[in-house]
């Protein structure tokens, strides 16, 4: 294994050669359209700043790569919204974990003066990088600093104070995925729903979080008993006996959707009829799977209806969805103004930072009353009346 | 145990004999270890339940339950653990102790989950149909892998072939697909054309290999390199954009006739994707091609001692292009399977490392089709094992699970399988005289 491991990485160094010759051109990337939050972008065609000098607007992708389908791709629309809106930008892809530092270099030695980093692994890539380059606006996606580093927790080794160009891009999607959750537990049949995630870190477990809060919310509304596979919130540290793809945190974690399959499929052996995967690409296996059974998944990252496609999108309820082009585009705005950071950024219900994707092909399916407790939560939670944590065993 | 002693002293007695006597005592003892950890397992806790059920005609329907206590499976493996190490004691080194640890392995892998599921209800059918599943790609790849070493050729380069293989299988079937939206053209065109475009890899391979006698490593390991690169880069420039290029009709399940009736069997052994069926047939043509044909003579010659083949007259150039050719075809199929049959799409890099575990897979197999197989097997059952084991629950750290498929397949493999030994040539640049 370990030959096969350094030959990989061989593999994907060259990659990276590709993608560095991606990057270093002027891409003229037509707008993907039909993504959720915006409609289709227009590349300007301009090869140099015209008019107002907008700043250079840098994103530094993670494994799993750009045609996740997920949280990159999401980055991507937002650095390609930047680009529409008159940034100069580039981009640089992880192949990796020992990518993380030289791709912030790379982008910082093509003078971007804002960078965003992508996923909860680049933290401590970018916190480096972001005391090492104090006039370069940093922000990571996926993370929060909470005045204890950038991995959302204190009392460990990596607790220092937040550095003044750092923003930590923060969704709170648990609240979203308790929406999902909420739904999951007024449409399944089976009275089962599974979930699991790639890697047992925040922003993966909090969609687990959250489906498992809101299908309690349903059982103790409406007296079901519906029960979550893969996950058991009710513990104090569910992640020692949830359900993860494990691996390197690399393509075998993120893009393996034989494995994704194969646990929709074990899934549905134990009963499951709705399974919410949380592991980028390794996810469309197991959606492809609940499809091909006439059962059903809820997406993760996006609007998987839209990015997905059919005939597989055909299984999707509904997405626990963040908007990260959005938020991603706002710091790019913010950094232009002269902004560097300082303070975390946190997406939810409330300000549409989070979101539940539209129900496409279940819209006319399911029942007006279910919509209309859905839009209940929904403003309970946004409210603060109604929150994730008091169903979970860690409790607030 | 004299009487042991005395065979060995008359059948050569000395040294060797008198380590492999000891080697035995201490396989013996082990094995009674293993009794006594079976017992200790089954007093811990003997009156939990294990219901294990497997459904019978189809998911969802009536199922085969078998019920017990934690502690009689146990005491089934402390029985089967007593009867080796008994035998082996008693026969000393005369006895065939790795086939007795298969019969071992089965009651233990048994009690095993029950004590680690711990009285939750467990359903297998998936645990067993996605063991073949998931083996299928492998086992391919471990056959393309065991028609090029065979015939003295290292064949690093699986799994950028199939990597390729399943970007050209996705491609070109989405591509039929909308001109002709019919599925099965789109399929067949599809897995062809990966084949074709693995072929050619494979010829390039052959070429570099046997032509310019580039290093043989290096030359598959720059092909594994090219492949990642070429396709993120298509991928990126054309797929991530127009999605309808990356949407192939999946293969589905194919139920065969009469035996997918079969209660219980049917619906873990034939109502699988047409895939695994081709699987199966590749073992068994293959074995026979090669340790029954001519021309498997010969190609183990090339392998073994190309010098001596080159001088009886057989050409070894021609037979380590073809077999690499032929080797390049499998594993498009292999390539095939991920995008068309398990994936549903091609996504970058999405091999994940398969063609270098159907490379172990192959040298755990001893180079021989059917050993390879079995191998690829082992690892699809500690892997849906794992998954299993994950969906319900069990309290042991994921992490440590998800390192189950490599533990298993190497202690099994390594205990059963014992040392192998590749074909001598493999590797080396050979000269026509």
């Amino acid at each position: 294994m370990t030959i096969s491991r350094r030959l990989l990485g061989l593999g994907a160094s060259a990659a990276l050669i590709f993608a560095a010759c991606s990057s270093g051109a002027p891409t003229t990337a037509p707008g993907t359209g039909g993504t959720a939050t915006s409609g289709p972008t227009t590349a300007p065609g301009t090869a140099g700043p015209t008019g107002k000098a907008k700043i250079v607007a840098c994103v530094a992708f993670d494994t799993g790569g750009l045609g996740d389908k997920g949280f990159n791709d999401l980055a991507k629309k937002g650095l390609e919204d930047a680009k529409a809106a008159g940034y100069t930008t580039f981009f640089s892809e992880a192949q990796g974990a020992t990518d993380y530092t030289n791709n912030i270099q790379t982008l910082i030695d093509k003078g971007c003066q804002a960078i965003v980093t992508v996923g909860f692994l680049q933290s401590k890539a970018t916190a480096d990088a972001a005391k090492a380059n104090p006039k370069i606006a940093f922000a990571q996606v996926d993370t929060a600093w909470n005045a204890c580093g950038p991995d959302f927790t204190c009392g460990n080794a990596d607790d220092t104070p937040q550095p003044a160009n750092f923003t930590g891009l923060d969704y709170q999607v648990d609240q979203a995925a308790m929406l999902a959750g909420y739904l999951a537990a007024g449409w399944t049949k089976s009275g089962k729903v599974g979930t699991y995630g790639g890697l047992a870190f925040p922003g993966v477990t909090r969609f687990m979080d959250g489906l498992y809060a809101g299908i309690q919310y349903h059982n103790q509304q409406k007296g079901t008993t519906v029960k979550l596979l893969g996950w058991d919130g009710s513990l104090k540290d569910p992640s020692t006996s949830g359900t993860f793809v494990g691996g390197s945190g690399g393509n075998d974690t993120w893009v393996n959707p034989t494995k994704g399959e194969e646990l929709a499929k074990t899934f549905l052996d134990q009963g499951v009829d709705i399974v919410h995967p949380v592991a980028g690409g390794t996810g469309n296996g197991s959606i492809k799977a609940m499809s091909e059974a006439g059962k059903w998944a809820i997406g993760v990252d996006t609007d998987q209806y839209l990015s997905i496609g059919p005939p597989t999108n055909k299984a999707i309820l509904t997405s626990a969805q963040k908007a990260i082009d959005v938020s991603v585009l706002d710091f790019f705005n913010q950094a232009n103004t002269g902004y560097l950071g300082g303070k975390d950024y946190s997406g939810t219900i409330a300000n549409n930072g989070v979101l539940l994707s539209p129900f496409h092909d279940y819209d006319t399916q399911l029942s007006a009353e279910l919509k209309a407790e859905l839009a209940d939560l929904k403003s309970a939670l946004g409210l603060g009346t109604v929150k994730v944590c008091t169903f979970l065993g860690r409790g607030c | 145990m004299t009487a042991t002693a005395a065979t060995a002293q008359i059948s050569g007695g000395g040294l060797a004999a008198r380590r492999a006597l000891r080697a035995a005592r201490v396989r013996g003892v082990a094995f009674a270890m293993l009794g006594l950890l079976a017992i200790y397992f089954a007093s811990a806790n003997f009156d939990v339940p294990a219901k294990f059920s497997l459904w019978i005609h189809e998911q969802g329907g009536d199922s085969a339950v078998l019920e017990t206590k934690v502690g009689l499976l146990w005491i089934v493996a402390a029985i089967a653990s007593a009867v080796v190490a008994g035998l082996q004691l008693l026969r000393g080194a005369g006895l065939r102790w790795r086939r007795w640890l298969l019969v071992l392995i089965a009651p233990w892998i048994v009690a095993l989950l029950a004590d680690l599921l711990a009285g939750k209800p467990a359903i297998l059918t998936n645990v067993l149909a996605g063991s073949f599943e998931q083996a299928t790609p492998i086992a391919m790849a471990a056959m393309a892998g065991i028609l090029s070493e065979r015939s003295g050729m290292f064949n690093i380069a699986l799994e950028g072939k199939m990597l390729i293989g399943a970007f050209t299988a996705s491609m070109t079937s989405s591509l039929v697909y909308i001109a002709t939206g019919n599925v099965l053209l789109a399929t067949l065109v599809g897995i062809a054309a990966a084949m074709a475009a693995t072929g050619l890899t494979g010829l390039l391979l052959a070429w570099l290999g046997i032509r310019h006698k580039m290093n043989q490593i290096i030359a598959g390991t720059v092909i594994n390199i090219g492949a990642v690169g070429i396709t993120n880069f298509i991928f990126l420039r054309l797929l991530q954009h127009n999605t309808q290029y990356n949407a192939p009709p999946s293969v589905q399940p194919f139920k065969l006739p009469f035996l997918s009736d079969l209660p219980v069997l049917g619906p873990i052994l034939f109502s699988a994707k047409p895939y695994v069926y081709v699987g199966y047939i590749m073992v068994i043509v293959l074995t026979y091609m090669i340790y029954r044909t001519r021309w498997g003579l010969r190609l183990r010659a090339s392998g073994e001692k190309p010098a001596a083949a080159g001088t009886v007259g057989i050409n070894v150039i021609a037979i380590r292009y073809r077999a690499l050719i032929l080797a390049g075809l499998i594993s498009g199929l292999a390539g095939s399977y991920l995008s068309l049959a398990a994936g549903g799409s091609f996504q970058m890099e999405m091999t994940a490392g398969k063609g270098f575990i159907g490379l172990a897979a192959m040298i755990f197999g001893g180079w021989h089709p059917v050993g390879a197989f079995f191998a690829s097997l082992v690892f699809g059952f500690a892997d849906t094992t794992q998954s299993l084991l994950s969906i319900l629950g069990v309290g042991v750290a994921p992490q440590l699970l998800a390192s189950v498929p490599y533990v298993v397949t190497i202690v099994v493999v390594a205990g059963v399988v014992g040392r192998v030994r590749g074909p001598a040539s493999a590797g080396l640049p050979y000269e026509q005289g």
